[in-house]
């Protein structure tokens, strides 16, 4: 009688002493090795299963930018809190940043989906399928959930002449196309005030200036008007000469009282922005459970809320299904502005 | 200002500093690793530590990567770090001739000179400096670039055809990859990889240091010259440094300044530096032989840059450079914010860090001069043990900078076309110099295009920048006029001559 088992085995066997595979990058080898290890489960050891040692490997953080940004403090923070929790023997970031993130978070969709590589990104996961750049969207991954959201809205130079967002908008409508945003093309950065001057029926003049330092510098140095910041921007560079204009909040933030909406301005628009923590799309349901329920426990630590209110980041944590909804809503507003977007010289 | 200095001076802050200054001299001294990924991987350990020391231990990678990048740049003609490649220039050469200690004695008296005099910038005009760099936008940085890419032609003077089809293949190598300046991908031939293009450290290490390493391994073992170091202790005198004033203070003030603006690294304030340093120079012909003046203009700028860096850091919250991001995201996590109120709040920690980057200098001038005479003899290990040693250290350079294989590829790739061009006597710096200047030029140049809705004559609004765009034109043609027909001669002599 010829075994089974043997046929199915060799090839793949193989792999292993030909060609070491390197950190799971070799999808095809993977899917063997997963045909091998479903083959060994089922015809060797059929009542030891893998999930019921799960989790019992490093688990990699995926940060689609370089060490030092905002996205990547906020998943240091997470990466220690989850190292002494103790589920994983370790946790450790990976800093993948390139194209506008993409880099990173196609290694984050590519990865094995065995609940040990997970990421975290923008609603610039919506933008970058929009401009083409990628052809996945949210829809791609699992959403474990979400964290950090904050109120967004326009700022200005402290010294300029517009006294309020009403001789902004004043501005704006009286002298069409010049109003200049500094933006990183492509981005939220750049949708967001689209959105805007769609639905207050203004029309800005959209300029690439490039990441964060360079938009407020140039607002500083006054080559710009405006650019999109976040509430905890407009706090830490309010002594830098950074004002707030209005936000696109459906009320007041606590953090900047004076700051009007934009609704109150009567443009019926808001729209905030939070970091999403993704998975692979295949991920079995009781690992995409569990990094769930460690990612939440995270948030309900006492030092990391301190943490947290320190670099004034939301330490609330928003539900895969609200991750969603948020996502969903964006991709519903930036698919009519593509042609726009797409049309910077 | 004196209790910041205390602060910095106290035994275990030192300690900080020293570990910093030390660790950043051996990873820039290894082409492949570098500063930037030295503090990243820090960076989660300066969490746990007192705000002051994770500052001056960052501080102390920052300054002594950019300053041990000039050994294996000198003695090797490998840069260690991207912001030493000017350095490979006139400091190879000088070291090739029988002076390797002369040739890091240059580097690291210049290295100081450059260091201190961005320190007196930071310490006494931070506030002013930056604000007026604020000043500097999209036309003027488009024109500042130019300055430096004008040194394409400049360098490639004696085989002029070479050295352009050389700048051009370093620009077509900047295409690919995502264009910010309209968000859309370009020439990634399909494959999901380029769409980031090629990053500056593998193509690097590629051209310069994988292409040597093929050219070591292609001569016979064992055969290689092995050069003789001098006997006599020939540290530059006073004598060398007195007579090169007037360019050790250019270069230190081009990279302050080019430090303080946004987003242009310190490879671009060398380039700057030397490029002025070869047109005002008495003796330009010698620029690329192996001249003091060229390791001075280079080793003075880079090491200025890391000073200048941190002025916008200090007074705005705003990163001149990248690598100055980790150390902001370091004070945010201590939940130190720079800005203006940071001299008012927190004056302890802004003086404690001037004067932290100052002795960073001094620690690692000492460093560097207790070492010199020992590091020299590097340049006598034969090839067979250097190779392998310092390809690894390219394989883990490459690959940690995106934690993907791609770019260890890239690297090998650019490590062959190095090769290739160096065979056909095609010269390299013109390759790395349009490499890395095509991206910001591009962006700055289009994005004042963007402003000014297309319209070049805009650049009439913006003094500084036509007077930079004079600057370039005057680079250009002065050394043309100065050596008159005797530049065109040896220029059409070498075309013509059969390889």
């Amino acid at each position: 009688m010829r075994f089974q088992g043997i046929p199915i085995c060799t090839p793949p066997c193989q792999y292993f002493t030909d060609h070491v595979p390197v950190n799971g990058e070799d999808k095809r080898i993977m899917k063997k090795l997963k045909q091998l290890l479903l083959a060994t489960s089922l015809c060797i050891t059929p009542f030891a299963t893998t999930l019921a040692d799960y989790p019992d490997q490093p688990l990699r953080i995926v940060v689609p930018t370089n060490a030092g940004g905002s996205v990547d403090n906020l998943a240091r923070i997470f990466q220690r809190k989850i190292e002494q929790m103790g589920d994983f023997p370790a946790v450790v970031v990976i800093n993948q940043p390139g194209a506008g993130g993409t880099i990173g978070t196609r290694a984050i969709k590519d990865a094995p989906a065995d609940g040990y590589t997970i990421g975290i990104w923008s609603p610039g996961i919506i933008t970058s399928a929009a401009m083409g750049v990628v052809d996945y969207d949210h829809t791609a991954f699992t959403l474990l959930g979400g964290t950090g959201r904050t109120e967004i809205g326009m700022g200005i130079l402290d010294a300029s002449p517009l006294k309020d967002a009403e001789a902004f908008l004043e501005k704006a409508r009286a002298e069409p196309g010049k109003v200049v945003v500094a933006t990183n093309i492509g981005l939220p950065v750049h949708f967001i005030p689209m959105m805007f001057a769609d639905e207050a029926d203004v029309d800005f003049k959209f300029v690439q200036i490039g990441g964060g330092a360079k938009r407020l510098a140039s607002i500083l140095g006054g080559h710009t008007d405006t650019a999109l910041f976040s509430v905890s921007e407009f706090k830490q560079y309010e002594e830098s000469g950074l004002r707030p204009l209005f936000l696109y909040a459906t009320e007041r933030d606590d953090a900047l009282p004076d700051t009007p909406t934009a609704r109150e301005l009567g443009v019926d628009m808001s729209i905030s922005v939070f970091r999403v923590w993704l998975a692979p799309a295949d991920i079995g349901e009781t690992e995409s459970a569990r990094l769930q329920s460690i990612l939440q426990e995270v948030l309900n630590d006492e030092d990391v809320q301190k943490e947290l209110a320190g670099l004034s980041i939301d330490p609330d944590w928003i539900p895969a299904e609200s991750a969603k909804d948020m996502l969903d809503d964006m991709n519903a507003r930036t698919q009519p502005l593509i042609d726009a977007a797409r049309s910077a010289k | 200002m004196i209790e910041g200095l205390l602060t910095a001076l106290g035994p275990m802050h030192l300690l900080w500093l020293f570990l910093g200054v030390s660790s950043g001299i051996l990873v820039g001294a290894i082409p492949g690793l570098g500063g930037g990924m030295l503090m990243a991987l820090a960076l989660p350990l300066t969490f746990s530590m007192a705000p002051v020391d994770a500052i001056l231990l960052l501080i102390g990678m920052h300054v002594g990567s950019v300053s041990g990048g000039l050994i294996s740049a000198t003695l090797l003609q490998m840069p260690g770090t991207p912001s030493s490649v000017m350095t490979t220039f006139d400091g190879y050469p000088v070291a090739r001739n029988g002076h390797p200690e002369r040739a890091l004695g240059l580097g690291i008296g210049s290295s100081l000179i450059g260091g201190l005099l961005a320190g007196v910038a930071l310490a006494a005009l931070a506030p002013p400096l930056s604000y007026w760099a604020l000043k500097i936008g999209p036309w003027e940085l488009s024109a500042l670039i130019l300055c430096a890419l004008v040194l394409v032609a400049i360098i490639a003077q004696g085989s002029m055809l070479k050295g352009l089809f050389s700048a051009t293949l370093g620009i077509i190598a900047a295409l690919p990859g995502l264009a910010e300046s309209d968000g859309q991908l370009r020439y990634t031939f399909g494959s999901d990889d380029m769409t980031a293009g090629f990053r500056l450290l593998p193509v690097l290490l590629g051209v310069f240091v994988i292409s040597q390493l093929l050219k070591e391994s292609d001569k016979a073992l064992g055969s290689a010259s092995v050069i003789r170091l001098g006997r006599r202790f020939s540290f530059p005198g006073l004598q060398d440094w007195g007579s090169h004033w007037v360019n050790l203070l250019r270069s230190s003030i081009i990279g302050t300044f080019v430090g303080i603006l946004p987003g242009v690294g310190a490879s671009i304030s060398s380039m700057v530096a030397y490029g002025m340093a070869r047109t005002f120079s008495k003796t330009p012909e010698r620029f690329g032989t192996g001249h003091d003046e060229g390791v001075m203009a280079s080793e003075a700028a880079n090491n200025a840059n890391v000073g200048g860096a941190m002025i916008p850091l200090i007074t705005l919250g705003i990163p001149g450079a990248p690598v100055d991001a980790i150390l902001l995201g370091a004070m945010v996590m201590h939940q130190i914010q720079p800005g203006p109120l940071l001299f008012t709040a927190n004056a302890g920690l802004v003086w404690a860090m001037i004067a932290g980057y100052f002795i960073a200098n001094l620690l690692m001038f000492g460093l560097m001069l207790a070492g010199y005479r020992s590091l020299a003899r590097i340049i006598t290990i034969p090839a067979h043990y250097l190779v392998p040693v310092v390809f690894v250290f390219c394989l883990i350079g490459a690959y940690s900078i995106g934690n993907r294989l791609f770019d260890v590829w890239v690297m090998i790739g650019f490590g062959v076309l190095g090769y290739a061009l160096d065979k056909a006597r095609v010269p390299l710096g013109p390759f790395i110099i349009g490499f890395v200047l095509a991206t910001p030029f591009e962006s700055e140049l289009r994005t004042a295009l963007q402003l000014s809705d297309g319209s070049l004559l805009a650049i009439v609004d913006h003094p500084l920048a036509l007077a930079f765009v004079v600057l370039a034109a005057v680079m250009l043609i002065l050394p043309l006029l100065r050596s008159g027909k005797g530049a065109a001669a040896p220029a059409i002599a070498a075309i013509e001559k059969p390889e």
